[in-house]
């Protein structure tokens, strides 16, 4: 059923920014470390095979 | 006694505490963690290789000036894509299925678009209201049509996001509720829905990929109209 109480959905909506703030500098640091050109190793297949 | 069949998609909670916390912090949580190695595995490599492909297919189309969007636009792909992976598991929370988070992201973020493209080009973003070559008696009927075509955008945004989840989730709810629930001897019918749902299962994941990437792809592209 719809919430309609203001209050889980303000929570809700300042987590999931929360959480897209935290995930995007995640990715600004794994797209600085990691650039997307291939270096530093053989080419492997891109699925992670433990072989 | 008829079950409600929406409790699952009520907030988890957990000695009186929500859980609703952890699981949108789950894929933040989870996902892109620095690793110590320098020197790409195949686990690193798996993930530079989604990403490229996520960002040329998304990007490819926009303008220069909208490239600084990229960044952002991967990580919403890639959260709201975790968030319904994560959901497909046996007894856990659908977070993308609750309209306050859909609609969070996508008023917001369509908002953003619009303000961009009255902005910087007001003059283009208000011819959006008249498709070209319309003809001139229907002008007036197109703009009315037009402006509620763009105004009903952010709740179809977010409504297609979290109806999709929603239905889907229901519809392997209430089939697993048959299975548990049909009487030994009709065990022919018992196999016929597990195996309707184990394909619908396959099809739910496909649904939590494609809504992710359309909710991304309608975003850019109405960047696309106003950048």
């Amino acid at each position: 059923m719809p919430q309609l109480n203001p209050a889980p959905w303000l929570s809700t909506m300042v987590l999931v920014w929360l959480s897209l703030g935290v995930m995007h500098q995640k990715v600004k640091l794994f797209q600085n470390i990691y650039p997307t050109t291939m270096c530093c190793g053989a080419p492997r297949p891109p699925w992670p095979w433990p072989w | 006694m008829i079950p409600n069949l929406f409790e699952i998609f009520a907030t988890p909670y957990l000695l009186k505490m929500p859980l609703m916390w952890l699981a949108v912090m789950m894929p933040a949580m989870v996902l892109f963690t620095p690793s110590q190695h320098l020197v790409t595995g195949r686990y690193i490599l798996l993930k530079k290789w989604t990403m490229k492909q996520f960002t040329k297919q998304i990007m490819n189309p926009l303008p220069t000036q909208g490239h600084k969007w990229t960044v952002f636009f991967m990580t919403l792909m890639m959260t709201l894509t975790s968030m319904n992976m994560i959901s497909l598991l046996p007894h856990t929370f659908t977070p993308t299925a609750q309209l306050a988070l859909t609609m969070a992201l996508a008023f917001p973020l369509w908002m953003a678009t619009v303000i961009i493209g009255v902005l910087k080009k007001t003059t283009r973003s208000l011819a959006h209201f008249l498709p070209e070559g319309s003809p001139t008696i229907l002008i007036p009927a197109l703009v009315v049509v037009e402006t509620i075509s763009l105004l009903i955008r952010p709740l179809a945004l977010g409504v297609r996001l979290a109806a999709n989840l929603t239905a889907g989730h229901l519809l392997l709810q209430l089939m697993a509720l048959a299975i548990i629930h049909l009487p030994t001897p009709m065990w022919p019918a018992t196999v016929a829905v597990a195996t309707t749902l184990m394909l619908l299962t396959i099809l739910e994941v496909a649904v939590a990929l494609i809504q992710a990437y359309v909710f991304v792809l309608l975003l850019s592209l109405y960047l696309q109209e106003n950048i």
